[in-house]
């Protein structure tokens, strides 16, 4: 007989929503302009809800640039110290695309479902 | 803003720590210069003392070895998910392996797979010395592969075909192996590598 699971607790099931997107969140950040390390925190704590950890996201920054989507530069800040620039490579560019209509596709598909649920603000 | 002694020690010890740590990577003075180089930015903080925000920076980076891990494990299960190579698969899977249990479970599809395909090529190996006694038996006990069953009654129906089917099933058991743990890693990429906290 099959045991019955616990459903997951809905702060974990949105902790794995936020762990699947954060490569693309990491990419979307860089469409704009080349940024550094702290920046792109910033930017992903500010334009989103995610809040990721130094430690987690230098070792991905660095995993996409080996993965050839992006490139760094280091700047001098004019801070006295350099900072390590990262920007979207072409292949980075089309990747992101590729990512977003991806994710808008699931989206309005969910979204569809969803309708019947409706939830309003 | 400029730390103290003993917080700018603490920092040294931390970088010394990691580049240790990172010994044999390939961007390993690029890495800490980019560590320091955050450390740094996050002193420009003027709103708190230099010690707290020190000792929030290094608790966000992680020890300097667990930090240096994720940069391995991301720079290894990279090159091991377009690989062919079963001594990188394994050594990534092993790795993966360390920090959870689907990195648990991957390792040991790679390596039943691969001692699978090990014995199939064992075995075709050994044929010509034990003609009589190896290959693929039916008869009243069922059917296998390998050793003769005990008891006679068994008929071998593969014959002079044993040696190329079971290097033939070698084979798919090393390119169905390496791409199913490839698949694995790969969705490790995607959903489970990145590790974000809410």
């Amino acid at each position: 007989m099959a045991i019955p699971q616990p459903a997951p607790a809905p702060d974990n099931w949105s902790a794995q929503l936020r762990k699947g997107s954060l490569d693309l969140a990491i990419l979307a950040s860089l469409w704009k302009k080349p940024l550094y390390g702290l920046e792109v925190l910033r930017s992903l704590e500010d334009g989103s809800d995610l809040t990721v950890a130094e430690g987690t996201l230098y070792p991905i920054l660095n995993r996409l640039r080996v993965e050839g989507l992006l490139e760094s530069e280091w700047v001098d800040s004019g801070t006295g110290h350099p900072r390590k620039y990262y920007k979207l490579t072409d292949a980075g560019r089309r990747r992101v695309k590729e990512m977003s209509r991806a994710w808008a596709e699931f989206s309005d598909k969910l979204n569809g479902i969803l309708k019947s649920i409706g939830l309003k603000g | 803003m400029t730390p103290d002694m003993k917080t700018a020690d603490t920092i040294d010890r931390y970088l010394l720590r990691f580049r240790l740590a990172l010994a044999g990577a390939k961007d390993k003075e690029e890495l800490v210069s980019e560590i320091r180089s955050h450390i740094v930015e996050r002193l420009e903080d003027h709103s708190r003392p230099v010690d707290e925000i020190v000792h929030d920076t290094l608790s966000a980076l992680g020890t300097p070895e667990i930090l240096a891990t994720r940069y391995r494990t991301e720079g290894l299960l990279e090159r091991a998910s377009t690989t062919m190579s079963p001594l990188l698969l394994l050594r990534a899977t092993m790795r993966w392996a360390m920090t959870g249990i689907r990195g648990f479970f991957a390792f040991w599809v790679l390596f039943l797979g691969y001692f699978m395909a090990a014995g199939f090529y064992v075995s075709a190996a050994l044929k010509p010395f034990f003609a009589d006694r190896l290959g693929f038996w039916v008869g009243d006990h069922g059917f296998g592969i390998m050793l003769r069953p005990s008891g006679g009654g068994d008929t071998e129906i593969l014959g002079m075909w044993f040696a190329p089917v079971t290097l033939a099933l070698g084979c798919l058991c090393i390119i169905g192996t390496t791409k199913f743990v490839r698949w694995l890693i790969s969705k490790r990429r995607r959903t489970n590598s990145t590790t974000a906290t809410a």
